[in-house]
């Protein structure tokens, strides 16, 4: 009984937290709702006792990457004007017929699924550091091998970028300390 | 004499039949428990962090050649317990432009971040709320969240200082979580478990058997770059720039009065602990003692120690006799006693909490002697030392830990 009211508590919340993200004005507390939304699925994801992936949300997602938002957008500094700048226009009509769309399909989706396969339990040790970590080097052993290259290009394509700017700039030298 | 037959059976009567047996149910009764708990660890760390902060003014007070707090009790031992009654009952002032429920919400988000890691520090080989088969990530994902508050605190201020302090702590943190992480690793090879229950245990043996002993000299490399980065996690001077009280008045608690910057206050020192605890857990055996006869030399280093804590209490209590300060000799032969007592009673809690001590007095005294770095030194050194140092060590370190098995 007790975890079908932790449950409840967390998916109430993790719904919520999530509607805000979307809805709300200003751009920081969105952000917050978002680290409270991915806290909430770490909760989840605790209750069907795959802890690695719980400590992972919160590690990867609430703690460091959120962070990185939280950073870029302290420092665009958006004003209230700029937050909620312009009207009802094509763009954003085009925008809600995306989503509306892609809801639709999730819907499909999601009916399928049920209808067709019952859900099975996990395999032993499934979302386990021992589980994802066997999976990561054996099975999927090339993606992610593949992924940590695009992800290291990513990394020296930014850094090329910015130095370039910099360069022009001038501004890449260092402070010079008087002595 | 019939009578406690009686009463068994009544109680046996009102378990089975009466409606909150079936409330009280195990699910429950753990659960209980596990409140019950969590209250007696916050007990604990509140304790903890308020000597923390009187170890802090008292060690600030004589390396400058001052007495830090003399009045509150025996040697101003009280001062924290002063400090916290007068922070409680002063007015709790939040400024007219500030983002209200966030600057309310963000200072017990940067408690919880340091209290819920306390959850799976091992204290002893009982004492322990939960031994996560991850407690390792556990606690570096938690102490992660603190940095969320600390920007929360900064934002909702609506103030240049906190917003400066909190990007400051964010690009800080966000750095050297990467040579904290990486410092970690090694450890976990050579123990083959996140557990920390399992890492203690690997450490069974005597000193030489510690981790911070094993496969020189990468173990002690990766204890510094861990002790250096959680100096810099705990936003600790020498990288205290989130809350240099010279450049940004207070940093991201400038704002904060009363209980509330109590609680950032709390939040640091138990923090601080925290990392002190972790690295004590991680490289000098835990809470095992150190036995030093392991090291063959038939019981010296044990004499030793027994003659200076010796000689130290002589030197205390014939200088209190000649002062006619006869409280006080009472004061410190209940301390020493207790103390005593602890290592008798509960050995593993005493090791533990020396080791944690004595790292603790060493973050004490590189505040109290080094200056604060730059931003751009601080990022140098993460960047450019730490991070390729422990890169260097974890490659070392699996080269070694390939040889020797």
């Amino acid at each position: 009984m007790l975890t079908a009211i932790v449950f409840y508590i967390l998916a109430t919340l993790c719904v919520v937290t999530a509607v805000l993200t979307v809805t709300l004005a200003n751009p920081v507390t969105c952000a917050l709702s978002l680290i409270a939304c991915l806290m909430c699925l770490a909760g989840l994801f605790a209750q069907l006792s795959a802890g690695y992936v719980a400590i992972l949300q919160v590690l990867v997602y609430a703690g460091a990457i959120m962070v990185l938002f939280l950073f870029v957008v302290m420092l665009l500094n958006l004003t209230r004007e700029e937050a909620d700048e312009g009207t009802f226009g094509t763009a954003r009509a085009l925008t809600s017929l995306v989503c509306v769309a892609f809801l639709l399909d999730l819907y499909v989706f999601v009916d399928a699924a049920v209808g067709t396969r019952d859900f099975t339990e996990a395999l032993e040790g499934f979302g386990s550091l021992a589980g994802v970590g066997e999976a990561l080097f054996s099975r999927y052993l090339v993606p992610f091998e593949v992924i940590s290259l695009l992800l290291t290009a990513a990394v020296v394509g930014v850094v090329a970028i910015t130095r370039r700017q910099l360069s022009v700039s001038k501004a890449s030298e260092p402070l010079k300390v008087a002595r | 004499m019939n009578d406690s037959y009686g009463v068994r059976h009544l109680q046996k009567h009102i378990w089975e039949n009466h409606a909150f047996s079936h409330i009280f149910n195990a699910d429950f009764l753990g659960f209980a428990l596990m409140v019950i708990a969590g209250v007696a660890l916050l007990t604990f760390v509140l304790v903890y962090g308020m000597v923390a902060v009187w170890a802090e003014r008292k060690v600030a007070g004589h390396i400058q050649d001052r007495l830090g707090p003399m009045r509150v009790g025996w040697h101003g031992w009280l001062q924290s317990l002063a400090d916290g009654v007068k922070l409680m009952l002063k007015e709790d002032i939040i400024p007219t432009m500030a983002d209200k429920p966030l600057f309310i919400l963000a200072p017990p988000l940067v408690f919880l971040a340091a209290f819920t890691a306390y959850a799976v520090l091992p204290f002893s080989s009982r004492a322990q709320l939960a031994d996560l088969d991850i407690g390792v990530l556990y606690i570096t994902a938690v102490t992660s969240l603190g940095v969320v508050g600390i920007i929360m605190a900064g934002w909702a201020s609506n103030s240049k200082w906190p917003l400066y302090g909190a990007m400051r702590s964010a690009a800080l943190v966000v750095s050297y979580g990467v040579p904290l992480g990486l410092s970690m690793l090694p450890v976990l090879m050579l123990s083959g478990s996140l557990s920390l229950q399992e890492i203690v245990g690997n450490q069974g043996g005597g000193i030489l058997h510690w981790n911070l002993f094993q496969a020189f000299p990468f173990m002690p490399l990766a204890f510094l770059v861990f002790f250096i980065s959680s100096l810099a996690e705990t936003n600790r001077v020498p990288f205290d720039i989130a809350e240099a009280e010279s450049e940004l008045v207070g940093g991201y608690h400038t704002e904060y009065s009363g209980i509330n910057f109590s609680l950032f206050f709390i939040a640091e020192y138990s923090a601080m602990l925290l990392s002190c605890g972790v690295a004590a857990t991680l490289f000098l055996g835990g809470y095992l003692p150190p036995a030093f006869r392991t090291l063959g030399m038939m019981g010296l280093p044990r004499l030793l120690a027994w003659l200076a804590l010796g000689l130290f209490l002589l030197w205390r209590f014939t200088s209190f006799w000649e002062r006619r300060q006869f409280s006080e000799a009472l004061f410190f032969a209940v301390l020493t006693l207790a103390g005593l007592l602890l290592w008798r009673t509960f050995p593993h809690l005493f090791w533990f909490l020396t080791k944690t001590g004595v790292l603790f007095l060493v973050m004490l005294w590189l505040r109290w002697t080094l200056p604060r770095l730059r931003i751009d030194q601080m990022m140098y050194m993460c960047w450019k030392v730490l991070t390729p140092l422990a890169f260097v060590n974890l490659f070392g370190t699996s080269l070694w830990w390939m040889w020797a098995n």
